[in-house]
């Protein structure tokens, strides 16, 4: 529509440059010329990461699930089989860790729950705003340090020489360590350590939506301290329990390191049984595909089941 | 509640932290320790650990692998990030719901099998194990961390700012680098230091995907696997407080105004 | 940039099922100003923002001189926007933002510079140049995103409800600065209020608009004084609506029936018929009031309820036993001559507008 402009001459900053150049102007014209166009602009890159580099491992995950060898030996196609899927439900060695990963999980789920409840409620609804993200700041940082270090920290403090043993002996309680490294004891206080946060946050931005005149209402209307809890803070806190619960077991169920680390041979987890499938250089990632796939499949499923029960509609996961 | 139930918080409050706080500082105290045994009692302290793990040119070359890893994870991160958040935010379309599920997909997938996937998927496209895949897994893992704060953000961004822009003259490339993008910027450091940290700490996509030359967490762990050493002490206490001044940093650059 | 004549032809816009604005059309002569008036919800703002090319209609065109612009971006568009919230871009100085529109349009530095500087002077803004939006105040604020609106030179400036974040006090001041401003500049400005004081004291015409529908169109005197409907009536300024049946047409005038008493008006909208109900509006300060019987076949006797002195205006509120009533504003000087229970009132025939609907 405006007129072609004869631009004068003299020194410009880069945007007066870059608009009135007649290369970015045709390259704008058509390809942000119609709302159509835009669109697929913005959309082209995010859907083709999202397709790609979130859905294609998967599809190809469950893919090789389905091969009868890889990585294939040169000249070699591979044919579909199910007996990588077999493998699983026919080997206790394989389906044992499975159940173990998936209770094992469950239990600490909820002993993080009733763990951390209380210091999400507390934060939320006893501590003045104002100084709200200090206390929480406080608890966040050892979150940001890494998986392994936070693993190594926990080593340090429940091995036979470490500050608990010392601590108990100290006290005269007992006169040898107690073992409590490699055990599911040290597995599940060390994976407690490394998933409360994703309990955490949830439950606490849950009870801070919470008006306080609400308990206010109910205290007026007669209802004492416990049954305010289940009849009106429980209740509203729902989301937060279900988007934390479905987060740490999500989390629980896929570490690798720690497992190894703090567990002992009585509470192999599922990670270390795929991890192996991959460690040997045979040629066994089709079963370790297919394991992975069982317990994507099952942990998500859980996950939605879980959120239906707690009334949570399927839309996002936080 | 009753004043008693308060208490009784309070209390569950500080033996969490404590919980949280015991075992790091331990971790950190033993770095100090003037023996190799790691374990009570401790009879002097010492700074030796800490020299040694400066002098350790192989420790140097994995922490410097490491960073080049989390700087390009974290640029590729933010790019894609930005572009998902845009879309998710300023866009009218159907299937949003979807393609919001889909970009977010790597926040909720355990974690080993997000690097068995993303394993199988690297060989099937010819990246072998190395700095490549480990730097792509990396950024597939961070993508929906930074598209939910750049959304954040940008839904609180007021649409007349964008419309003013465009008004006086600006297509959407130049409004988005001249009005949009410095509205972004501050969370958007926030969220690449968290996306570095997060790269920096990985262990289980670095383990899979990484090849000879490990990232630091990988070869605290193989470390790890012939014993406890005080130089693990010390190195895991330098990550430590880098991380908590970079945390905090980036905490605070979210959450401005 | 030379003014151009802006028209729209038959514009609707739907959201889904719901209509914005519905067959809209209009020209806007060159260098007036024009308000759109209404209460919110009546398509005002959506009207506007399609001149702006924010919005795109559903059917009809929008034109800019002989050109169709209707499918124009608004970053092709030679039109510029004062926002309701300024949308001053708060990481850039006063300066920077003024300047944003001239460098896309690939001036030099130094025009920019010039042109930066001489809208600052013109807009008092001096010394501001180089703070930020959040370090003025509101009035500041609002006149720096004027400038930057007319920094381009656009053939036409939108106003979009741009005092509605002033204070009373502040605003009568800026409406007077901006009827200033559009005269000093000769440029169009196309102004959306729901305050329809705001839109009497500035505009050269004032489009009042209801549930997407131009109900009236025409000067603030025209509008005031000439209301054709019971909507433009009610919305603008005090009225006295009163509901009468007509008893015939005497010529030009209509004859009607108000609670037994005889009123003549004119009927500029539609033609009544004898029997129909219609509705009859005097402003109250047009009402005629004698304190004893004046010379008039359309005289009649009035009780006074309420006597309220306003400083420079009083305010009867009066009525009949047979149940007419009326507000009437006097200057208080002729109030004085009124007694204090009864007064005799005229509604002369051309203070008197008739409305069928």
């Amino acid at each position: 529509m405006p007129p072609q402009e004869e631009y004068s001459t003299g020194s410009r900053s880069f945007w007066s440059w870059l608009a009135t150049s007649k290369v970015y102007q045709s390259v704008s014209a058509s390809l942000l010329g119609t709302k159509k166009r835009r669109l697929v602009l913005l959309a082209a890159v995010p859907i083709i990461w999202a397709i790609v580099a979130n859905l294609g491992p998967l599809f190809k995950m469950l893919d090789i699930s389905f091969y009868d060898a890889y990585p294939l030996s040169k000249g070699r196609e591979a044919t579909y089989t199910i007996a990588a899927w077999r493998e699983f439900f026919v080997t206790p060695v394989y389906y044992i860790p499975f159940f173990r990963t998936l209770i094992f999980s469950g239990i600490l789920t909820f002993a993080t729950l009733v763990l951390v409840y209380p210091v999400a409620y507390f934060l939320a609804r006893h501590v003045p705003k104002s100084r709200q993200m200090l206390f929480l700041l406080l608890v966040l940082i050892p979150f940001w340090v890494g998986e392994i270090i936070r693993t190594y920290a926990i080593m340090i403090l429940l091995g036979n020489n470490g500050a608990i043993n010392i601590a108990l002996k100290f006290l005269g309680i007992i006169d040898r360590p107690i073992p409590f490294m490699y055990t599911s004891f040290s597995l599940g206080i060390g994976i407690v350590y490394l998933v409360s946060l994703y309990m955490l946050l949830p439950l606490y931005s849950a009870l801070e939506k919470i008006p306080t005149n609400m308990n206010e209402a109910a205290a007026d209307l007669g209802a004492g301290p416990w049954r305010r809890f289940w009849r009106i803070t429980l209740p509203l806190s729902k989301d937060g329990i279900a988007s934390g619960c479905v987060l740490v077991f999500l989390i629980a169920t896929g570490f690798y390191a720690t497992p190894v680390i703090l567990g002992g041979p009585s509470s192999t987890m599922f990670a270390e049984s795929i991890a192996n499938t991959f460690n040997v250089a045979a040629d066994r990632w089709p079963t370790g595909a297919a394991f992975s796939s069982i317990m994507l499949i099952t942990t998500l499923t859980l996950a939605a089941v879980f959120l239906k029960i707690m009334g949570r509609r399927g839309k996002g996961y936080l | 509640m009753t004043r008693h139930t308060r208490l009784i918080m309070q209390m569950v409050y500080w033996a969490f932290v404590l919980y949280l706080f015991i075992p790091l500082s331990l971790m950190v105290l033993m770095g100090f320790k003037d023996s190799k045994f790691i374990g009570f009692p401790i009879k002097s302290l010492t700074l030796h650990w800490y020299k040694v793990v400066i002098q350790d040119l192989e420790l140097m070359s994995v922490f410097a692998y490491s960073f080049t890893i989390a700087i390009s994870s974290t640029v590729l991160a933010i790019i894609i990030g930005t572009w998902a958040a845009m879309l998710l935010s300023q866009a009218k379309f159907k299937g949003k719901i979807i393609v919001f599920a889909l970009i977010t997909l790597p926040a909720v997938l355990p974690g080993i099998i997000s690097a068995i996937a993303l394993r199988i998927y690297s060989q099937t496209l010819g990246i072998e194990p190395g700095m490549t895949a480990v730097i792509l897994g990396h950024t597939v893992h961070n993508v929906p961390f930074v598209t939910l704060v750049g959304m954040a953000r940008l839904n609180s961004q007021p649409m007349s700012h964008v419309e003013a822009a465009q008004d006086l003259g600006a297509d959407n490339v130049i409004s988005f680098f001249r009005i949009t993008l410095p509205y972004l910027t501050p969370a958007l450091v926030g969220a690449g230091i968290f996306c570095m940290l997060t790269s920096f700490d990985d262990f289980v996509r670095s383990f899979f995907l990484g090849g000879y030359e490990p990232t630091l967490p990988v070869y605290i762990f193989s470390q790890l696997r012939t014993g406890m050493s005080p130089e693990i002490n010390a190195i895991s206490s330098v990550v430590l407080v880098i991380t908590a001044v970079m945390g905090l940093a980036a905490e605070r650059l979210m959450r401005r105004k | 940039m030379k003014n151009a004549t802006v028209s729209l032809v038959d514009i609707s816009k739907k959201y889904g099922s719901f209509v914005a604005v519905e067959k809209i059309n209009l020209t806007i002569q060159p260098g007036d100003f024009v308000t759109l008036l209404g209460p919110s919800g009546c398509g005002k703002s959506t009207t506007l923002r399609i001149l702006g090319g924010f919005e795109t209609p559903t059917t009809g065109q929008v034109f800019l001189g002989d050109d169709d612009v209707t499918n124009i971006p608004p970053n092709r568009r030679n039109v510029n926007m004062v926002f309701q919230d300024y949308a001053l871009f708060p990481h850039m100085t006063c300066g920077r933002n003024i300047a944003f529109g001239l460098e896309l349009k690939g001036k030099t530095k130094a025009e920019t510079e010039a042109r930066v500087d001489e809208l600052l002077e013109f807009m008092q803004l001096t010394g501001f140049k180089d703070r930020k939006p959040e370090e003025l105040s509101g009035g500041q604020r609002q006149r720096v995103a004027l400038a930057r609106a007319l920094a381009p030179d656009p053939s036409v400036l939108l106003l979009d409800e741009p005092l509605g974040a002033l204070d009373a006090k502040l605003r009568k001041q800026v409406q007077i600065e901006l009827k200033s401003i559009q005269k000093r500049t000769g440029k169009t400005f196309i102004f959306v209020t729901h305050d329809q004081e705001e839109a009497l004291t500035m505009s050269d015409r004032v489009l009042v608009m209801n549930k997407g529908r131009i109900e009236q169109a025409g000067s603030p005197k025209d509008l005031y004084s000439h209301p054709e409907s019971r909507f433009v009536a009610e919305f603008i300024g005090e009225t006295n609506m009163l509901e009468c049946g007509v008893k015939g047409i005497d010529g030009k005038q209509v004859v009607l029936d108000w609670f037994g008493t005889e009123l003549r008006g004119d009927c500029r909208k539609g033609s009544p018929t004898p029997g129909q109900k219609v509705g009859a509006v005097i402003r109250p300060e047009n009402i005629t009031c004698y304190s004893n019987k004046p010379e008039s076949s359309l005289a009649f006797e009035l009780n006074i309820d309420q006597r309220i002195f306003k400083g420079s205006s009083t305010t009867f509120e009066a009525r009949s036993s047979k149940g007419q009533s009326l507000t009437i504003t006097l200057d208080s000087i002729r109030a004085d001559e009124i007694g204090t229970e009864k007064m005799w009132v005229v509604l002369k025939p051309e203070y008197l507008s008739i409305l069928l609907n």
